[in-house]
Order: C-alpha cells, then sequence, then structure tokens
C-alpha cells in the first residue's frame, strides 16, 4: 500500500456509544490513524453532527436509550449512502443484524467485546471500499486526484 | 317367665322346631336326640331319618375329631363352645342363596355347642344351634374385597403420587435451568460493554508504555554525568520507585491482566452459548475441517501436553451449526489435555455408524471416579482449580449435541483414561420434514 498517499488522505469518523468509557478507548485504539474523530454520547447527538461535518465512517452501538443504533444507521443511510457504517453489538442478536447487512445500511458488525486489530482491519476495510465506491461514483474526482 | 302352666312342652318342642335356626341334640357319643324343621330342609332329610344315627353318618361332612373334643368339652367343662363363619365357613354342608347375586353357594354358620341337661340335672348331652349367616359373611367378604381394592388403588396412586413429584421435579429442574440461562445471557451482555473497554484500553496502556519508555530512554541516554550531578534528586527518586524492577514488572504484569481479560470473555461467551443465546445457521459441514481448525485455536495449550493422533475415517459432511459443534470438540480436546500427565496422548477417532457419524476423543489421563462419571454433565461441576475450569464445558457440550439430536456418551476407568463420544445424525430430522412437507406440497 502506497503509505504516502494515506498519509495525505484524512477521514472523519464519527464513534457514538452512549457509554463514555468505551468511547474513550476507541478514541486511544484510533488515536494513531490518519483520522479526525467525531464523538457522540446519543443518536440526537450524532444526527447533529452529521449534519455540520462531512463524515465517512460512523461506529456505532446498536444499544443505546431513545435512539438505538439501527435506526441512527438507517436515518445516516438516507442521507448519505456513501457513508460507512459499522454496528457494535453486546450480544450477537442474529436477526437484528442479518436485518440490518441485507437493508445495505451498515456495512458490517462487530461484537464487544472486540479485538483490537479486528476493529482495525474492519475500518480499514470499510474506507478501502468507501474511496472505491466513491471513484465508481464520481469519476471526476479520481481526475483530479 | 312366670306363667310356666300356660306354656306346654308341645308347645315348646314345636317352637324349637320351627325356629329359623338348626336345634340339634346329641348325646356323648354324638348320637343324634333331636334334630329341627331348619336342619330337615337344609340337609333334604326327615327329623326320624336323622334322630338315633351319629352326627357322622348323617352329616360326614362333620370334621370328626374336632366335632368329638368340642362335644367331650362341652360335656366335661359344661360351658359354652363357639365357632364361627370366619373359622369354619361351611360346618354343615347347606347351601343357602346368595343376597344380592341370588346365585346359590355354600351357606356360612355360626354354631354353639351348649350343655343339656335332663330333668335331674345330670348332663343329658350336648345342644347345638346353628346359625345361618351367609348375609353377615357376604357382606363382610365384600367389605374386604372392597378393601383390598382401596388398597390396591391406594398404592396406584402413590405411586401416581411419586411420578408426579419426580415431574415436578424435574420441571423446577428445567425451570431452574431456563431462570440460569436467562441471568447468564443478561449477566454476559451487561459484562461485555466493560470488557470491550477495558480490553482495548489496556492494549493501548501497553502501546502507551512502549512510547513513553522509549522517551524515558532516550532522556537518559541525553543526560551526561554533568546534568546527573547538577539533579540528585532524579537518582534517588529513581532508586525509590525502584525503577528498575518496575520497568521489568510492568510487562508481566499487563500480560497477566490481559490473560486475566480473556479469561472471563471466555468465561461469557461460554455463558452466552451455554444459553442459547446466540443463533446460528445451520448447514452442510466437514466434521473434520472443523477438528482441524479447532486443534489450531488451541495448538497452543495442547501440544506441549499430548501428542495428538488423528484416525479420521471415511464420512461425509453432515447437516450442523459448525460453529457449535467446534465448540463440542474444543471442550472435549480442552478437557483431555487437562486430564493428561506424561506421555500424554490424545487420538481423535471419526467414523460412521447407526446411520449417523461419530467422532470420539480418547485421552489416556488420570480417568473419571465413577461416583462422579454421572455429574460431568452438570453445569458448573468441575474438579479443576478456579481460573482452569468454569464447569460449563461439558453442560454446554452436552446440550448442543442433544440440539443436534445427537448423544454424547462417556466411558472411563480410572487411571487409565476416558473416551467421549458424539454421535450426530447425517441430517436433522426436522428440516427433513419441512423438506418432505413441502414436497408434499407443491
Ligand atoms: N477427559 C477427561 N478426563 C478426566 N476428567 C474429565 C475429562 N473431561 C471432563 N472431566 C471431568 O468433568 C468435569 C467437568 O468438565 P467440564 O464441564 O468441561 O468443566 P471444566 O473443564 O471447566 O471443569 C471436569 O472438571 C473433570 O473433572
Ligand atoms: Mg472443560
Amino acid at each position: 500500500m502506497n503509505t504516502t498517499e494515506l498519509s495525505e488522505k484524512r477521514y472523519t469518523v464519527m464513534l457514538v456509544d452512549d457509554e463514555e468509557s468505551i468511547l474513550n478507548s476507541l478514541r486511544r485504539l484510533l488515536r494513531g490513524k490518519p483520522y479526525d474523530l467525531l464523538l457522540a454520547t446519543s443518536g440526537a447527538q450524532a444526527l447533529n453532527l452529521f449534519e455540520l461535518h462531512p463524515i465517512d465512517l460512523i461506529v456505532c452501538d446498536a444499544r443505546m436509550p431513545f435512539m438505538d443504533g439501527p435506526t441512527l444507521l438507517r436515518e445516516v443511510h438516507k442521507r448519505d449512502p456513501h457513508c460507512m457504517n459499522i454496528l457494535l453489538t453486546g450480544y450477537a442478536d442474529m436477526s437484528m443484524i442479518t436485518q440490518a447487512l441485507s437493508d445495505g445500511y451498515i456495512f458490517r458488525y462487530i461484537s464487544k467485546p472486540w479485538k483490537d486489530e479486528e476493529l482495525q482491519l474492519t475500518l480499514d476495510e470499510a474506507l478501502e471500499m468507501q474511496c472505491v465506491l466513491r471513484e465508481r461514483d464520481n469519476p471526476k474526482k479520481l481526475i483530479s486526484e | 317367665m312366670t306363667d310356666n302352666k300356660a306354656i306346654s312342652r308341645e308347645t315348646l318342642e314345636s317352637m324349637l322346631k320351627a325356629i329359623n335356626m338348626g336345634v340339634l341334640l346329641v348325646d356323648h357319643d354324638c348320637k343324634v336326640l333331636f334334630s329341627n324343621h331348619f336342619m330337615s330342609i337344609n340337609s333334604g332329610r326327615s327329623a326320624e331319618e336323622l334322630v338315633g344315627r351319629t352326627l357322622f353318618e348323617v352329616f360326614p361332612e362333620l370334621p370328626e375329631v374336632w366335632t368329638r373334643q368340642k362335644i367331650n368339652s362341652v360335656v366335661t367343662l359344661q360351658n359354652f363352645a363357639f365357632t364361627s363363619w370366619q373359622q369354619r365357613p361351611h360346618l354343615f354342608n347347606f347351601e343357602s342363596t346368595r343376597p344380592i347375586s341370588g346365585l346359590v353357594g355354600h351357606m356360612y354358620q355360626n354354631c354353639t355347642f351348649f350343655p343339656v341337661q335332663d330333668a335331674d340335672g345330670g348332663s343329658l348331652g350336648v345342644g347345638l344351634a346353628i346359625s345361618d349367616t351367609t348375609d353377615t359373611a357376604a357382606r363382610q367378604l365384600e367389605l374386604t374385597h372392597l378393601n383390598e381394592l382401596l388398597e390396591e388403588e391406594k398404592s396406584a396412586q402413590a405411586l401416581l403420587i411419586a411420578r408426579l413429584e419426580e415431574a415436578q421435579a424435574q420441571l423446577l429442574q428445567s425451570e431452574k435451568m431456563a431462570a440460569i440461562g436467562q441471568l447468564a445471557a443478561g449477566v454476559a451482555h451487561e459484562i461485555n460493554n466493560p470488557i470491550g473497554f477495558v480490553c482495548s484500553n489496556v492494549n493501548s496502556l501497553r502501546r502507551y508504555l512502549v512510547d513513553l519508555f522509549a522517551l524515558l530512554d532516550a532522556y537518559e541516554q541525553a543526560s551526561d554525568e554533568k546534568h546527573a550531578q547538577a539533579h540528585p534528586e532524579l537518582a534517588a527518586m529513581r532508586d525509590k520507585a525502584d525503577y528498575d524492577f518496575m520497568r521489568q514488572d510492568i510487562d508481566e504484569l499487563i500480560v497477566e491482566s490481559v490473560e486475566g481479560l480473556d479469561r472471563v470473555t471466555r468465561i461469557v461467551k461460554d455463558l452466552r452459548e451455554f444459553s442459547h443465546v446466540d443463533s446460528y445457521e445451520w448447514q452442510l459441514a466437514d466434521l473434520h475441517k472443523g477438528l482441524d481448525s479447532t486443534l489450531n485455536v488451541i495448538w497452543n495449550e495442547i501440544k506441549f501436553k499430548a501428542q495428538v493422533i488423528k484416525r479420521y475415517g471415511d464420512i461425509e459432511p453432515i447437516e450442523c451449526m459448525g460453529s457449535q459443534i467446534n465448540q463440542v470438540f474444543l471442550n472435549l480436546l480442552i478437557n483431555a489435555s487437562h486430564a493428561v500427565g506424561v506421555d500424554g496422548e490424545i487420538i481423535i477417532n471419526s467414523g460412521r455408524e447407526d446411520g449417523g457419524v461419530f467422532v470420539e476423543v480418547v485421552d489416556n489421563g488420570h480417568g473419571i471416579p465413577l461416583d462422579i462419571q454421572n455429574r460431568i454433565f452438570e453445569p458448573f461441576f468441575t474438579t479443576k482449580p478456579v481460573g482452569m475450569g468454569s464447569g460449563l464445558g461439558l453442560s454446554l457440550s452436552y446440550s448442543i449435541i442433544v440440539k443436534h439430536h445427537g448423544r454424547l456418551t462417556v466411558e472411563s476407568e480410572p487411571g487409565r483414561g476416558s473416551c467421549f463420544r458424539a454421535w450426530l445424525p447425517l441430517r436433522q430430522p426436522q428440516v427433513q420434514a419441512h423438506a418432505t412437507s413441502a414436497v408434499e406440497g407443491c
């Protein structure tokens, strides 16, 4: 992989979890990455931030009060289908996950407790995938880069 | 009676003859002196035929020895003797009509023997008063019979109650299991959040420390003797904090913490799978592949303890939830590796049997004492020290195999080793049922 290109490109990543300790640990894990991090502790806050910033990727807890993860991500997907959504779940609720995957509004799910390498790998894959999608849907950008 | 004269001998005699019970008078030799109508009617012989003969000539059914003893004792003691229908039901072989059924059967009798004196007060002989107790006997026997029936019913009921109690106990047990399962699932879910961030934080901490120590090393190298002399408090601080030890120990501290967290994670995962919260897909799976990948996962744990010998037979893919079956293999292999000592050997056999396939994990370890062989499948039953065993492995495995309509059995000889055997059908019955009904529906 071309590292210089990676270091040039920065991504905006939003982390959403009602538990701040989770947000902090994810923030620490992703510290060395070329990400601009946004943190939200509720679905409503996340949607506000989403309106203010162009966001490449969201990692979101499934179970949150008021607005749960799937609801938030479905809304995000409606507004920007290119935003890569990753669902964090405390337990493998397979029916909910398969539904979300087949409806296409999440890219992948990761169950808690996550493995750091696995999470990082998933994020890398998601962002790579997004590049491909954006290039496909917007070839002009490819030329300009 | 005050007015004796009013009643003649004839009157008394005719009364004796007419009374509705048998009356006999015999002398000391048992010769009949008097017999009434009752006796004639029931024996079919007239009084003339009876009188003058011995009792035994006219009533051959009477037990002679016994009767003579009775009569002698009455004569000697001048006292009553009695025999009831319970003791001798049919002393005289008479017939009688049963009260309810109307059937004719043997007449039940009570008989009283009483001394009879002549006019001078000398002993004349012995009187026999025979009463028909068929009614009473029939009722009594009926009651006894009913009692027996009741007794039988009672024991049947007792049996039923025992069964009910057993069923109730089983129900309680399964309810308890369900409750434990729910609790486990809830706890597991709640614990996953903190485990998630603690694990991740420990990893971040490890990375931070690497950077920090590199920085410290750089500082150390950069500071020359002059600088050290200028700041003696740095050396003192370093000594006080036991810096060299701390640096060494931090690695160990982190490794141990990560191991502890891995253990918590595994227990929670076991608990969750044990309570069937996670659902899995049914698919056709190659068990040998599953065994190999499972062996890979735990190779580090096994390789120093035992030699693993694979004796795979020729088996076809079976319909199962692969990840769950792997979980079973994992538990059996880990248990085997825990059981073996020096020269440990674990043999994995597989093959076809009974329209399905079997997989055996055989070890030459310490075996399982007979008295706990039926307990090892209970949840939380473990003989291992804290940290080595949760006691959930086999109960989880058992419920997985049962869910697959298979069997998990054990044979073990203490001191020689154990053999755990899982048998699984090629296809799942209810899935097949769906398939055929779908075909029929077409
Ligand atoms: N291969 C084996 N050899 C001897 N004992 C065994 C073996 N497998 C299981 N056991 C016994 O059964 C118990 C329960 O096993 P398990 O349910 O897997 O729980 P755990 O391994 O956590 O103790 C073990 O503690 C051990 O006493
Ligand atoms: Mg075990």
